[in-house]
């Protein structure tokens, strides 16, 4: 499913930064590829990261006129999806039933990844189970650890960009990464 | 000072590492080599996230056949599922109603609201208007007309009717019995 962007926007949003004087559709077109990555490896799901990515998009466009500008454009979309992730998760609506109905093949893993052409067989072997054993950890984290997981190591954010992300104190967020990371490389220690 | 702890590994890896544990981790060859282990798998998991999302990210924009096409959300690929949960779920409906409908409070309330049959409307009714009211017997319902006396006789051998026999065997004329008139005195 395509999500096309509302191409009007009012001045406030093209008060951002170096983002100034773009409308909202480009400013969304640009920042549309890093919130679907963060939504497909939250949710795990391609349909599901699509709805939710055109979801947080429409919100952001809704919402455009209450962007005070005090973060970039990219991190005020980014805790919209974060928002829209925490709503997915959280919804106890239908939760048993996604559960129970869920295919067997319904949580994807990026299973064809290839590190390096160059790698020899054994090592692309190891690298990706090294890979897969992180993404299996991360799946099974609590949904506060994973996203701050997912922002600092997948999105390459920094502890304060998190906080503004994710709304939670800098010590917080902090926390949550070091559980995260705690949890992870047990995960890999294990596979050893 | 000593090797890095994990908390410290992990300090580094978070990019909060104080700048002691910031320059060992740059002079100690073993934290150094953890480290990079770590920094290698971290690095490939995200590169790994990356690719997949790349392949992932739809931009194609379907046509509306196409979208009829698809199956979203929890029907992808479960549809004989879907299919018996749905049988599943209406005949679980229609049993709850038949149940309900069975309780004999629902009954007395059904019975005093609903009629569910044509209701009875016999006492409502007007009355047949009475048979043979007037009209001297001959079942008419308008009073018979007044025209001539009958004679008067001593003995009555055949009452007066408004409906004569059309053809008698024997004709008699009909009487009444009645007070002779008077005569007419002046007249005389």
């Amino acid at each position: 499913m395509a999500v096309e962007t509302p191409a009007v926007v009012d001045g406030s949003v093209g008060e951002t930064g170096g983002e100034t004087g773009e409308d909202f559709g480009s400013l969304a077109e640009r920042h549309r590829s890093r919130v679907f990555r963060f939504i497909l490896a939250s949710v795990r799901n391609r349909e599901t990261a699509e709805n939710l990515t055109q979801d947080c998009l429409i919100r952001a466009y809704k919402a455009r006129g209450r962007f005070r500008g005090d973060a970039a454009f990219g991190t005020w979309l980014m805790r919209i999806a974060a928002n829209v992730v925490h709503s997915h998760e959280a919804s106890g609506r239908l939760k048993f039933w996604r559960r129970a109905l869920r295919p067997a093949g319904d949580s994807e893993e990026p299973v064809d990844w290839v590190p390096d052409r160059q790698m020899s067989p054994e090592a692309l072997a190891l690298a990706r189970e090294q890979v897969n054993a992180i993404w299996r950890a991360a799946a099974r984290l609590p949904e506060k650890q994973r996203t701050v997981f997912l922002l600092r190591f997948v999105e390459d954010m920094e502890l304060l960009e998190i906080s503004a992300v994710t709304g939670m104190k800098e010590g917080t967020v902090k926390t949550h990464l070091f559980r995260a990371l705690k949890a992870v490389r047990s995960a890999m220690e294990d596979r050893k | 000072m000593s090797h890095l702890s994990s908390e410290q590994i992990s300090n580094c890896l978070m990019g909060s590492a104080t700048s002691a544990e910031t320059r060992h981790a740059g002079e100690c060859r073993a934290c150094r080599a953890e480290l990079e282990r770590l920094e290698t798998a971290l690095a490939r998991f995200r590169s790994s996230v990356r690719q997949w999302s790349n392949e992932n990210e739809n931009t194609h924009v379907y046509t509306d056949s196409e979208q009829r096409g698809v199956a979203y959300g929890l029907y992808r690929g479960n549809e004989t599922l879907a299919g018996f949960g749905s049988v599943l779920i209406h005949a679980g409906v229609l049993g709850l109603l038949l149940a309900l409908g069975s309780l004999k409070p629902v009954r007395m309330a059904v019975k005093e609201t609903v009629s569910f049959v044509a209701p009875d409307l016999r006492p409502f009714k007007p009355a047949k208007p009475a048979q043979g009211g007037g009209g001297g017997g001959a079942r008419e319902l308008l009073d018979a007309s007044k025209g001539k006396l009958p004679k008067i006789a001593p003995k009555q051998f055949t009452p007066p009717r408004v409906d004569p026999p059309p053809d008698p065997k024997l004709p008699v004329l009909p009487t009444i019995v009645a007070d002779q008139p008077l005569p007419n005195i002046q007249a005389n």
